[in-house]
C-alpha cells in the first residue's frame, strides 16, 4: 500500500495474481516498486498474471513501473500476463509501452554494438525517411498548386507574382548579363588559340553558340538565380516558420505552400526563360568581340555563321531546362525553408543548405537532361 | 448559469514526440463565454496543449473537442472552415511582414470571402479601431512597437468573430502597463464578440485579471482546473507557491 496526498494505490500478490488497485501515478509507483523487489524473487509460479482492472488513474510512471516488473520476472523465465483493465487504462499502456519501446530499442542497439553496414544501412533509412520523403511530399504539393492554382481562387495577394517576377528575374538581370558576357568572352578567348593553330578559325562561332544556347547560358543564370532567389526563399520561410508565421496562416485556413511558394513559383517560371535568354545573347556577344579581335572574324561574318549553326531546337532546349531549373530552385529553397525550426535558429544553416543543395540538384538535372537532348 | 456548455473539452490527451512524452494527462474542459487560462511553469506543456487545441499537433480522436470537432483529424476542406470558426493570436504577433498591418488583418476576410476590397477595408477600420489601432492601418509590422503588434495581431484574430479566441503567451515581453491594457481589451472584445477565450500565459498577474478558469499544467499533466480562488488555496504546494510568487508574496 502506497499513498500520498490525495492519492491512494493498493498492491497485493496473491497467488499467482498480482492485483493493482487505485492511482497508480509518478506519486505512488515508488511503494509498488519496493513491494515487488521484495515479494517478487520468492514468487515461483511459472506464469504471473497482473490484474489492473482496479487501477483508476494511471501515467506514465504506472506504465513504466508494470513493463519494469514485468521485463524482471520475464529475465527469470516467468511470463507474465495483464488482465481487465478500463479503456482509458488500456489506451495509456499501448502509448507509453510504445514510446518505451523506442528507447529500448535504441539503447539495446548501442550495447550490441551494430556494425559499419548496419549503422549505414540504419542511417540511410533514418535520412530516406526524414529528408527524401518529406522532400517529394512537398514537391508533389507544390507541383499540384503550381497547376490547381491556375483553376481557382487566387491564394495570394494581389501583385505578388508580378513582384516576385521583378525580384527573381528583373532584379537579377544584370547581374547575369554580365556574368554570362564574361564567360561568352573567356571561352572563346580559350578557344580562340586552338582554332588559330588548326586554321578553324570559322568554327569559333559554332563553338560559342552552341555552347552558350544549349549548355553555359541556362546554367550560368540557374546557379545565379540560385545563389540569389534560393537563398532568398530558404531565408523567408524559415523566418516565418521560427515567427509562427507560418502556423499563423494555417489557423487563419490559408495553405502556406499556396500563399508563399506558389508566387514565387510563377514569377520565376515566367522570367527565367528570359534570363537565360538574355544570358544566351550576351555570352555570345562576348564570343563575338574576342572572334572580331583575335580572329578577324567580323560581326556580319560571325552572324551569318550562328545561322548556320544554331537550330530552334537547340533555344527551346535551353529554354525548355531553364524552366526545369527554376522549379528545381524554388522547390529546393522551400524545402530548406521549412525545414527550419525555432529549436536550432536554423536560418542561417537552412540558407547555406538551399543553396548548395539548389546548385547541386540543377547541375545533376543539366546531366540527366543533356543525356536525353543529345 | 443557464444556457452555458463546453465548448472545449480535453480527455486524457497524450503527446509523444521522437520518443519523448511531452503531455500525458490533459484533461480540461472550457464553458461557452470563458476566459479560461492555461498556466504552468515554463516546459510544462501549456504551448503544446494550445497547439493540440489548433490542430497543429496531431491528437487521438476522442482527446480534443473544440466545438465539437478534433481540428488536426480533419480533412483539408473541413479544417479550413474550423479555421474559419476559431482566432488565434500568436506570442510574438506572427503578423506577416511583407504585408501592412492593414493587409495582415484583412487577410482572413480576402481568403475566405467574396467581400469587395473596399468594404474588406472598413472591416479592417473596424477592428483596428476596436484595439485603439486605426493609425497603423498603413504601417508595415516592422515600424510598431511591441505592444502594438499584439493588439495588430489581436485585430486579425477576432477579424472574423469568431467564437473561440486563442491567444498564446500575450503578455510576453510587455510591461505591466502594457500588459493591463492589453488584458482589458480581450476583456472587453470578449464580453463585445461573446467569445470564449482561452490563453496560455505564465503571467499571474493576467490570471489574476482575466480567468474565470484556470487549468493548471505540471510537466505535461494537467493537476488542476477550476476558480482563480480555487487555484490560491489550492492542496497543491506547487500551484499555491506559483501564485505567491507570481503576486510577490
Amino acid at each position: 500500500m502506497s499513498d500520498s496526498p490525495g492519492q491512494q494505490s493498493r498492491y497485493f500478490l496473491r497467488g499467482e495474481v498480482l492485483e493493482i488497485d487505485g492511482d497508480f501515478t509518478f506519486r505512488t509507483i515508488h511503494g509498488f516498486i519496493q513491494y515487488c523487489r521484495k515479494t517478487l524473487p520468492q514468487f515461483s509460479g511459472e506464469h504471473l498474471t497482473i490484474d489492473i482492472e482496479g487501477i483508476r488513474s494511471m501515467d506514465s510512471g504506472g506504465v513504466t513501473a508494470i513493463n519494469f516488473i514485468r521485463k524482471d520476472l520475464e529475465k527469470r523465465g516467468i511470463g507474465t500476463t495483464l488482465s481487465g483493465g478500463s479503456s482509458r487504462t488500456r489506451k495509456k499502456l499501448d502509448v507509453f509501452s510504445e514510446a518505451e519501446a523506442g528507447i529500448e530499442e535504441e539503447s539495446e542497439e548501442l550495447v550490441r554494438k551494430a556494425g559499419y553496414f548496419e549503422k549505414l544501412g540504419k542511417r540511410s533509412a533514418e535520412i530516406f525517411n526524414k529528408y527524401v520523403t518529406s522532400f517529394f511530399k512537398l514537391m508533389s504539393e507544390i507541383t499540384y498548386w503550381t497547376f490547381a492554382g491556375l483553376f481557382t481562387k487566387r491564394a495570394y495577394r494581389k501583385g505578388e507574382v508580378s513582384n516576385q517576377a521583378v525580384l527573381m528575374g528583373v532584379n537579377a538581370a544584370l547581374i547575369v548579363g554580365m556574368m554570362s558576357f564574361i564567360i561568352g568572352l573567356v571561352l572563346a578567348l580559350q578557344s580562340a588559340a586552338q582554332l588559330r593553330s588548326f586554321g578553324a578559325n570559322i568554327y569559333i562561332v559554332d563553338l560559342t553558340v552552341i555552347a552558350m544556347m544549349s549548355e553555359m547560358g541556362p546554367l550560368i543564370t540557374a546557379i545565379m538565380v540560385a545563389g540569389r532567389s534560393g537563398s532568398s526563399i530558404a531565408a523567408e520561410i524559415a523566418t516565418m516558420k521560427v515567427t509562427s508565421e507560418t502556423d499563423a496562416l494555417k489557423t487563419m485556413g490559408v495553405i502556406p505552400v499556396r500563399f508563399i511558394v506558389v508566387p514565387k513559383m510563377y514569377g520565376g517560371l515566367l522570367t527565367m526563360p528570359f534570363l537565360t535568354i538574355l544570358a544566351d545573347v550576351l555570352g555570345i556577344m562576348g564570343g563575338m568581340l574576342i572572334a572580331g579581335a583575335y580572329l578577324d572574324i567580323a560581326p556580319v561574318v560571325f552572324l551569318n555563321r550562328m545561322g548556320d549553326v544554331l537550330y530552334l531546337r537547340d533555344i527551346i532546349f535551353g529554354v525548355v531546362k531553364s524552366l526545369v531549373f527554376i522549379y528545381l530552385i524554388v522547390i529546393s529553397g522551400s524545402y530548406f525553408g521549412f525545414s527550419a525550426s525555432k529549436v536550432d535558429s536554423g536560418v542561417g544553416r537552412v540558407t547555406t543548405s538551399a543553396v548548395v543543395f539548389s546548385i547541386a540538384l540543377v547541375i545533376f538535372a543539366d546531366s540527366i537532361m543533356g543525356l536525353f537532348f543529345y | 448559469m443557464e444556457g452555458k456548455h463546453s465548448i472545449i473539452e480535453v480527455k486524457d490527451l497524450i503527446s509523444v514526440m521522437n520518443n519523448t512524452v511531452i503531455l500525458s494527462d490533459i484533461n480540461f474542459h472550457v464553458e461557452q463565454g470563458e476566459i479560461a487560462v492555461i498556466i504552468g511553469g515554463s516546459g510544462s506543456g501549456k504551448t503544446t496543449v494550445l497547439k493540440h487545441l489548433l490542430g497543429l499537433y496531431h491528437s487521438m480522436d476522442q482527446a480534443v473537442s473544440v466545438m465539437g470537432e478534433n481540428p488536426s483529424v480533419l480533412e483539408e476542406h473541413e479544417q479550413k472552415a474550423f479555421y474559419k470558426k476559431i482566432g488565434v493570436m500568436y506570442q510574438e504577433g506572427a503578423l506577416l511582414k511583407s504585408l501592412t498591418v492593414g493587409e495582415n488583418v484583412g487577410l482572413p476576410l480576402e481568403q475566405h470571402t467574396n467581400l469587395p476590397p473596399d468594404f474588406i477595408t472598413e472591416v479592417v477600420r473596424l477592428k483596428l479601431q476596436m484595439v485603439q489601432l486605426e493609425n497603423a492601418i498603413d504601417k508595415f509590422p516592422s515600424q510598431l512597437s511591441g505592444g502594438m503588434l499584439k493588439r495588430a495581431a489581436l485585430a486579425r484574430a477576432i477579424v472574423m468573430d469568431p467564437p473561440v479566441l486563442f491567444c498564446d503567451e500575450p503578455g510576453s515581453g510587455l510591461d505591466p502597463v502594457t500588459l493591463y491594457a492589453l488584458d482589458e481589451l480581450i476583456i472587453n472584445l470578449k464580453e463585445q464578440l461573446g467569445m470564449t477565450v482561452v490563453m496560455v500565459t505564465h503571467d499571474v498577474s493576467s490570471v489574476l485579471h482575466m480567468a474565470d478558469r484556470v487549468i493548471f499544467l505540471e510537466k505535461g499533466v494537467s493537476i488542476f482546473q477550476g476558480t482563480v480562488k480555487d487555484a490560491k488555496y489550492s492542496d497543491h504546494a506547487n500551484i499555491r507557491e506559483f501564485f505567491a510568487r507570481g503576486m510577490g508574496e
